[in-house]
């Protein structure tokens, strides 16, 4: 820790009182969040506790109604052109009749780029990507036709293909069995040398060690820049602890019952 | 069929089936994977409003149709993009009030409405060679288009929030599709009638779906389901004595449900 903060740790993502919902349903109250380069954060939270909203009032999709939003200190809609977006794999749809390598270079496209077709240089970017998630070998098939641990890879090289220095993923892990996610997390892993990463997820055995930092979201955020998740962050954004416990909390995140009551 | 093509409106019906089905075959493809059929059906139901137009100020109804049916594209895209919550029952509601106000108006409008059941239900038969030339610059227009702004067409189909992170002007390409589907729609209003109209612009898309690798194979394959059906069609009705358009339609129809189940078939072996 001491020896990241020595470097010069410039804020990529930073949300200042932000309040953000539907009509007069908030749906996300006074959430403060500071995300430094090359920070891997998850926020977890239940179903419902505002995780889609956070991402999108990131993504610029739509606007809080109080509060500021900076990406790389721009607001939302400037910076999000430094944002790899990965979906839920669970939203898109399977029979979509489009080759691996064709979604991967939608990575390439921006506005400044339109009514012209890909370059060569497109084309090795995404092929670059996709060696990166190890997919090389299926750049030709179609979408449908690859697992859902692949597809969720596939759609990680399409946010890489963008050359991206925030990585925003939602619900990265969600229906890919336990193999996959280690596979997805060596890769993340591997990636924050240099991107930073923020990802939000329902489940709490998501959270593994390569995790940096864990917020809680249930409305209110519950962020500490530590890896301590303690009881009483999971407390107040889930009613349910019994239920968590029963779905496996890594140990290396839940600090002691010591610890807890030292902080 | 030669047989058949010796007439003049014969040629003309089956030049005009083959025209429309490249525009269909291209459109279709965007309407079937973008899902937006339902849509597309109300922009053909509320373009009878322009017909009824048509009729009450006596100008020609095709017109009334095609700048009704691009209002309600630009109205009804902007409604999908903004409010996705009711988007659907708004929609719905426009394609029945459309189609009031044309009914309203051509019972105002008196006179002679024998051309009426045409719009209905379709009347290749006397398609003139005038629309033949109309047929081919809406070809022209959107092949020229979907040409221009392919890739970004397919990010919109395959992932629209997606392309609004990426910075794409979502609204122009969403409205710009939507316009071209009311245009291809009125022109197939002349075939097969705007009752059957989105069978015709959804089925072979929705069969080519089925087998297609990527979007531009799907497109051509559709076009080319398309034209068969069409000839097809036209040629039973000529030799059965059926009306054209539901002739064409049950084509299509018995195709489509034929392709699920070979899928099906193949699925399971």
């Amino acid at each position: 820790m001491k020896q990241e903060s020595s470097k010069l740790q410039q804020e990529v993502i930073s949300l200042k009182n932000v309040w953000a919902g539907y009509g007069n349903n908030n749906v996300i109250e006074d959430v403060n969040l500071s995300v430094k380069k090359t920070d891997f954060v998850a926020i977890i939270g239940p179903n419902g506790g505002g995780k889609t909203t956070l991402l999108k009032v990131i993504l610029g999709l739509i606007s809080p109604q109080r509060g500021e939003v900076k990406i790389m200190g721009f607001p939302p809609k400037d910076g999000r052109k430094f944002i790899g977006w990965v979906p839920q794999e669970t939203v898109m749809d399977r029979n979509f009749p489009i080759s691996v390598l064709e979604v991967v270079l939608m990575g390439r496209i921006q506005r400044e780029n339109m009514m012209r077709s890909y370059t060569k240089e497109d084309r090795e970017k995404a092929l670059q990507a996709l060696d990166m998630v190890k997919l090389s070998n299926v750049a030709n098939k179609p979408i449908g036709e690859i697992s859902l641990g692949q597809r969720q890879r596939v759609y990680i090289a399409r946010a890489l293909a963008k050359e991206p220095q925030i990585l925003l993923l939602d619900e990265p892990l969600a229906s890919v069995d336990p193999s996959t996610s280690t596979v997805i997390y060596e890769l993340l892993k591997e990636l924050n040398k240099t991107i930073t990463i923020l990802m939000v997820t329902h489940d709490i055995g998501a959270i593994s060690s390569y995790v940096k930092s864990v917020g809680c979201l249930n409305k209110k955020l519950y962020y500490y820049e530590d890896k301590v998740l303690t009881q009483e962050m999971i407390d107040a954004s889930y009613h349910c602890p019994v239920d968590l416990i029963a779905h496996g909390i890594p140990h290396r995140v839940l600090p002691k019952r010591d610890r807890e009551v030292k902080s | 069929m030669l047989e058949a093509l010796q007439f003049d409106f014969m040629r003309n019906a089956a030049l005009a089936g083959l025209l429309i089905s490249i525009a269909c075959g291209v459109i279709g493809t965007f309407v079937v994977t973008k899902r937006i059929v339902f849509l597309s059906g109300s922009i053909a139901h509320a373009a009878y409003g322009g017909i009824g137009l048509g009729y009450f100020f006596g100008f020609n109804p095709v017109l009334g149709a095609t700048l009704f049916s691009l209002g309600a594209a630009v109205g009804m895209s902007a409604i999908q993009r903004r409010s996705k919550e009711r988007a659907d029952t708004l929609i719905g509601a426009l394609w029945a009030i459309g189609m009031a106000i044309g009914i309203i108006l051509i019972d105002l409008s008196g006179g002679y409405k024998a051309n009426l059941m045409s719009y209905l239900f379709g009347s290749i038969l006397t398609v003139p060679r005038s629309d033949l030339w109309l047929l081919l610059a809406l070809d022209g227009t959107i092949i020229f288009f979907v040409w221009l702004f392919y890739k970004e067409l397919v990010a919109l189909s395959f992932d629209e929030t997606f392309s609004i992170v990426q910075n794409l002007p979502i609204g122009m390409l969403h409205t710009l599709l939507v316009s071209m589907t009311a245009l291809t729609v009125v022109m197939m209003m002349r075939i097969v009638g705007l009752i059957m109209v989105i069978a015709l612009l959804t089925m072979p898309a929705a069969i080519s779906s089925q087998f297609a690798r990527s979007l531009k194979k799907m497109m051509i394959m559709a076009s080319f389901l398309g034209a068969v059906f069409t000839l097809i069609g036209l040629w039973l009705s000529y030799r059965l004595n059926l009306t054209s358009g539901a002739s064409i339609i049950l084509v299509a129809g018995f195709s489509y449900l034929l392709s699920i189940a070979a899928k099906a078939t193949i699925g399971k072996s």
